[in-house]
């Protein structure tokens, strides 16, 4: 919170002829508030093209980030948002006078309309971390707060205070997730600020986050490759909806034991029948015991919106 | 300046260009069937340019297969669809726009914004509402009305102008300039007449297609795009 300044005067009031404002917020970003080595997990604006412009290469950066710490998780479109202050926390006498003593909480509120437990689950694993979060707006606009001179940083939200649920669909009413949390007391509303929607090229708004991607248990087994059916966690329990789309570029395979070493892959083939089920074939004959690990590449980004969880396979 | 609603509508329109999606292609009867998911608004004997062949449409099966002729097979892939044509204007205005184009084929399918328009401002400091509009947006191709019974109408033009429709509202939907929650009706216009009687046509050519009656919330521009402060 902004202290008083007792010796410059107050501030200005002028406006100059013609700024951007916020607009109507319409996806919130979430974040890790902190990189591993204790930074925050904020925008540094040199980096951007040009050291202006967001272009659709940053914006792939992040959202396809290998480093699940360090990426961006977007949220589906939110409706029916609520952002607003509690009224200020003040102390009256006797009076009737009262003083201001600090500003009262901010809460937003937000429906994701069709959301699934799926999403709900995910949504529910960020409640113990602590999380930032950027707003993009209906104009196109990126709203972080300017604490750290040549950055853009996220929103610090309260510690525990996020909350997700899931509503029910009615008769007439659609099924949705709620997500509520508080922002941090230690934030400001005068430090807000934003990428403007004119410096930003890239397709942010309506950006989406990665897909879970689950393997089954691998079958045909050999020295020299092995099938795996590759399923998001969404659909029904008897139809999960396919991973559809892979090439070998989305995976990277290295032997964990008994000689901790990268595998080349010469192809990943998926089927042209069965949606989601891959042919896996090594590009030497791998030795039988070797316990072999298939995971995303350690390259960033990701080529596709497809975060696999890794599998073990062992050569038999 | 801020943009009048005939512009914001033909940005709108300009947006409608999606991709057709050849899945796979096979010969048929010395035609080719192109199998897709998606065959949007195309219908029978209109014109597509898959690759830089023009095809003509010979049969559909909607968001399943084409049929169409051509010199060549076409090859799977993703091909753009030209974006409809733009017409706006009173109807006297619009017949005669239309009256001017001899190949009706170059005209087809079109979208005609129906004039006069009455955009209800106010002066509300807080409101980000410019104007309310009512608008009524005819979204046609061409029909045979001789041959075809009210099925081949739905079938051919009615049901595929549907989701020109739909796609429009879509870009409507998630465009800044438009409030979230619209009101809108959708009428089925099968060989489109005055006062809907049969009688005598609209313009000098057979249409069928959706009149979408949209009442819209029109939102202040929050960029300094526009520096004129008039």
């Amino acid at each position: 919170m902004a202290l008083c300044k007792c010796n410059t005067g107050g501030g200005n009031t002028g406006r100059p002829s013609c700024y951007g404002v916020f607009d109507v917020t319409k996806q919130a970003v979430f974040v890790e508030y902190y990189t591993e080595t204790g930074d925050i997990n904020g925008i540094e604006l040199s980096t951007l093209a040009g050291g202006t412009t967001l272009d659709q290469a940053y914006l792939d950066a992040r959202i396809k980030d290998v480093n699940p710490r360090t990426r961006w998780y977007p949220t589906p479109e939110l409706k029916n948002i609520t952002d607003e202050r509690a009224d200020d926390i003040t102390e009256e006498f006797e009076d009737t006078s009262s003083v201001f003593i600090q500003e009262g909480a901010r809460t937003f509120t937000g429906w994701i309309i069709k959301g699934d437990p799926v999403l709900l689950g995910n949504l529910k694993s960020w409640r113990c971390l602590t999380v930032g979060v950027f707003f993009i707006d209906k104009s196109g606009n990126l709203i972080g707060k300017q604490t750290r001179e040549g950055y853009l940083d996220p929103i610090l939200l309260q510690d525990d205070s996020f909350s997700a649920t899931l509503i029910k669909g009615t008769d007439t009413t659609k099924q949705k997730n709620q997500i509520t949390f508080d922002i941090s007391q230690l934030e400001d509303d005068a430090d807000l600020r934003m990428i403007e929607a004119a410096q930003v090229t890239a397709n942010l708004l309506g950006v989406g986050g990665l897909v879970d991607v689950n393997a089954g248990t691998p079958t045909n087994v050999t020295v020299n490759g092995f099938d795996v059916q590759l399923n998001t966690p969404f659909g029904g329990v008897t139809s999960p909806i396919p991973a559809e789309g892979m090439t070998v570029a989305d995976f990277e395979a290295n032997e964990i034991s008994p000689s901790a070493g990268a595998i080349v892959l010469s192809s990943v083939v998926e089927s042209a029948t069965v949606a989601g089920l891959y042919s896996f074939t090594f590009s030497v004959a791998q030795t039988s015991g070797d316990l072999i690990q298939i995971s995303n590449p350690s390259v960033s980004p990701l080529l596709k919106s497809l975060d696999l969880n890794k599998f073990n396979v062992t050569i038999p | 300046m801020r943009k009048q609603t005939v512009d914001i509508i033909e940005n709108l329109v300009k947006e409608l260009k999606p991709f057709l999606v050849v899945d796979s292609i096979s010969v048929v009867s010395g035609n080719y069937l192109i199998q897709t998911n998606c065959t949007w608004w195309l219908s029978i004997k209109d014109s597509i340019d898959l690759g830089g062949t023009i095809y003509t449409i010979e049969d559909f099966t909607i968001n399943e297969s084409i049929l169409v002729s051509g010199a060549i097979p076409p090859n799977v892939g993703s091909y753009e669809l030209p974006v409809p044509n733009y017409i706006h204007g009173t109807l006297k205005m619009a017949q005669n726009e239309v009256d001017a184009i001899n190949n009706k084929e170059l005209l087809v399918p079109f979208v005609y914004l129906f004039e006069v328009i009455r955009d209800r401002k106010n002066t509300d400091e807080e409101s980000m509402i410019d104007r309310t509009t009512e608008l009524r947006i005819f979204f046609l191709n061409s029909a045979n009305t001789s041959d075809w019974l009210t099925d081949d109408h739905y079938e051919n033009v009615i049901y595929p102008m549907q989701q020109m429709v739909d796609l429009f509202m879509a870009k409507v939907k998630i465009n800044k300039l438009f409030a979230e929650n619209l009101d809108y009706e959708c009428l089925p216009l099968i060989n489109i007449s005055e006062e809907g009687q049969q009688e005598n046509s609209i313009f000098d050519c057979n249409l069928s297609g959706i009149e979408l009656r949209l009442t819209a919330d029109i939102r202040f521009d929050l960029s300094c795009e526009n520096k004129c402060k008039c």
